[in-house]
């Protein structure tokens, strides 16, 4: 009995586990918050366009944050209005429509605490915000961003930044950008393809 | 005393470093000050200031409240010190004296300041200082997610990182490189400092705050490894890590040193530091935090931690000075 006893404390305390969930964890710790860093190469104008199937002109309408299926992290569905289309890779969707978009990240109550997930260097979408956005994903209605912070500019005022501080080449290099600059720039980047 | 560093006039590091080598323009965020208040004597008073400036590698100094820099020189600590022809007459914030710094490590100032006295028309006062300060490639950016946030850490114990079996095998080899260049780079630092040892292991996946998983999985969109790190919001204490490498004919293909030099990117992520890629030269001397590379990227880039890595972690979240550090920049 005491050989039985041993076995399972010295199993409950180095089992290896599979990656714990944040239901798991926020039952073990209360509130989490959780940092995803991926390492997003540089990326150019023509990468960027490389990797979008749509760039385009957008303001966040909608959110909604979901826990993923594995409960591992959180990824938030964006409504956004198409306000321009600046490339397409196929048919382009109609400008005044919506689009969806998912990414990393977002805000839900968990067991009735708070799970707060980021993406470094990618700050969350904020509703009402206009954003141009290198967009990939299916062939269906719901895009990515293949290329993170270095696929979105956030507008104001009429010039566009890259929301991307840190793997920034366009904003080190350029630190604003008027629209007109900005789709001169994916235009090209599209020509060269 | 010790002067200390200061971004935006907040404490930052115990011991002071400057940034030098960045190679991008302005951004007030990443203003680097140094304070060294030292002059309150005989009713003069007047303070100056190190001051890392966004251009490549220069460092000016300062000195305010109506006195005049007489002469300034630094060198490497035990070598003869290289004096500057730095003279600057004026009565305010001479910040045309800029010095450079090209290399990192440990540098000693010493300086003549010289006051004007408030009172009887005494001729100005000086006095030699010196100050010790590090000399850092690239500003050292925490992970936090609000400028009063904790820095995400983990406690000073042994961490198990697992290495998951189907990874490639350079991948392997790479992470257990990592494992022994950050080993190693900490190891002069025990004993006064507790710090993580990092020890690979096969066995797991694994979970809690001692781990880290290095796993084969999918990076979203183009990125060529990442992955959670899960942290209390009111410490920052991590209490679980994974990252994910995809296992594709591609990154069969990468070699050993951009496995290590991401691996090693990865690790300092779960002991605190951000990436700095936009105050940080890409090059080998840069730092593991630096600028970020190509997937599978063949040079370019340090493939062991530098200064730039190491002296805030040692001096800062494991220095017991975890309250010092810079302040936000997310």
């Amino acid at each position: 009995m005491r050989h039985i006893i041993l076995l399972l404390v010295a199993l409950s305390l180095g089992t290896p586990e599979a990656q714990e969930t944040l239901r798991t964890l926020v039952r073990q710790h209360g509130h989490v918050t959780q940092a995803i860093q991926n390492e997003y190469p540089p990326a150019t104008f023509g990468e960027l366009v490389k990797h979008s199937n749509l760039v385009a002109r957008v303001v966040v309408i909608k959110e909604r944050a979901v826990l993923s299926p594995d409960e591992t992290t959180v990824s938030t569905r964006y409504t956004a209005q198409l306000l321009d289309v600046m490339h397409a890779r196929g048919r382009a969707p109609v400008t005044g429509g919506n689009i969806e978009i998912d990414r990393l990240g977002g805000t839900i109550i968990l067991e009735g605490k708070t799970v707060n997930v980021y993406e470094s260097d990618f700050p969350n979408f904020e509703l009402g915000d206009e954003y141009i956005l290198f967009l990939g994903g299916s062939g269906g209605q719901v895009y990515d961003v293949p290329a993170g912070g270095q696929g979105a500019f956030k507008v104001v005022g009429g010039l566009a930044q890259q929301v991307s501080r840190n793997n920034a080449v366009i904003r080190q290099q350029i630190p604003q950008l008027s629209l007109e600059r900005l789709r001169a720039e994916v235009t090209a980047a599209a020509s060269r393809k | 005393m010790i002067p200390m560093l200061s971004r935006n006039g907040q404490q930052c590091e115990a011991d002071s470093y400057v940034q030098g080598n960045k190679p991008y323009p302005v951004d007030a965020r990443s203003e680097a000050y140094g304070s060294c208040d030292r002059y309150a004597e005989d009713g003069v008073t007047g303070d100056c200031i190190l001051y890392a400036t966004e251009q490549r590698g220069v460092v000016g100094v300062l000195v305010r409240e109506d006195s005049t820099f007489d002469q300034g020189y630094f060198s490497p600590v035990g070598a003869s010190p290289h004096v500057f022809d730095t003279r600057v007459t004026g009565t305010t914030t001479p910040e045309n004296m800029n010095w450079y710094f090209y290399y990192e490590g440990l540098r000693t100032l010493r300086y003549r300041a010289s006051f004007a006295q408030t009172a009887c028309l005494m001729p100005p006062a000086w006095k030699e200082e010196t100050i010790n300060f590090r000399v850092l490639n690239c500003l050292p950016m925490w992970n936090r997610t609000t400028p009063t946030a904790p820095i995400v850490h983990v406690a000073p114990q042994t961490i198990n990182v697992y290495i998951d079996p189907t990874l490639w095998p350079n991948m392997d080899t790479g992470i257990r490189q990592a494992i022994t260049a950050l080993n190693a780079a900490l190891d002069p630092f025990r004993g006064t400092t507790q710090l993580p040892t990092f020890v690979p292991t096969t066995s797991g996946p694994c979970g809690g705050p001692y781990c880290i998983n290095m796993r084969a999985g999918t990076p979203p969109g183009t990125a060529c490894a990442g992955g959670p790190i899960t942290f209390d919001p009111s410490t920052g204490a991590v209490i679980s890590s994974n990252n994910y490498w995809p296992v594709t004919s591609s990154s069969m293909t990468w070699g050993v040193n951009f496995i290590t030099r991401t691996a090693l990117h990865e690790l300092e992520h779960h002991l605190g530091l951000q990436d700095n890629s936009a105050w940080c030269p890409l090059n080998s001397t840069g730092s593991v935090m630096g600028s970020p590379i190509p997937c599978g990227a063949t040079s370019g880039y340090p493939t062991s931690p530098t200064l730039s890595d190491i002296t805030p972690i040692v001096r800062s979240v494991y220095g017991g000075q975890s309250t010092k550090t810079c302040p936000s920049t997310n």
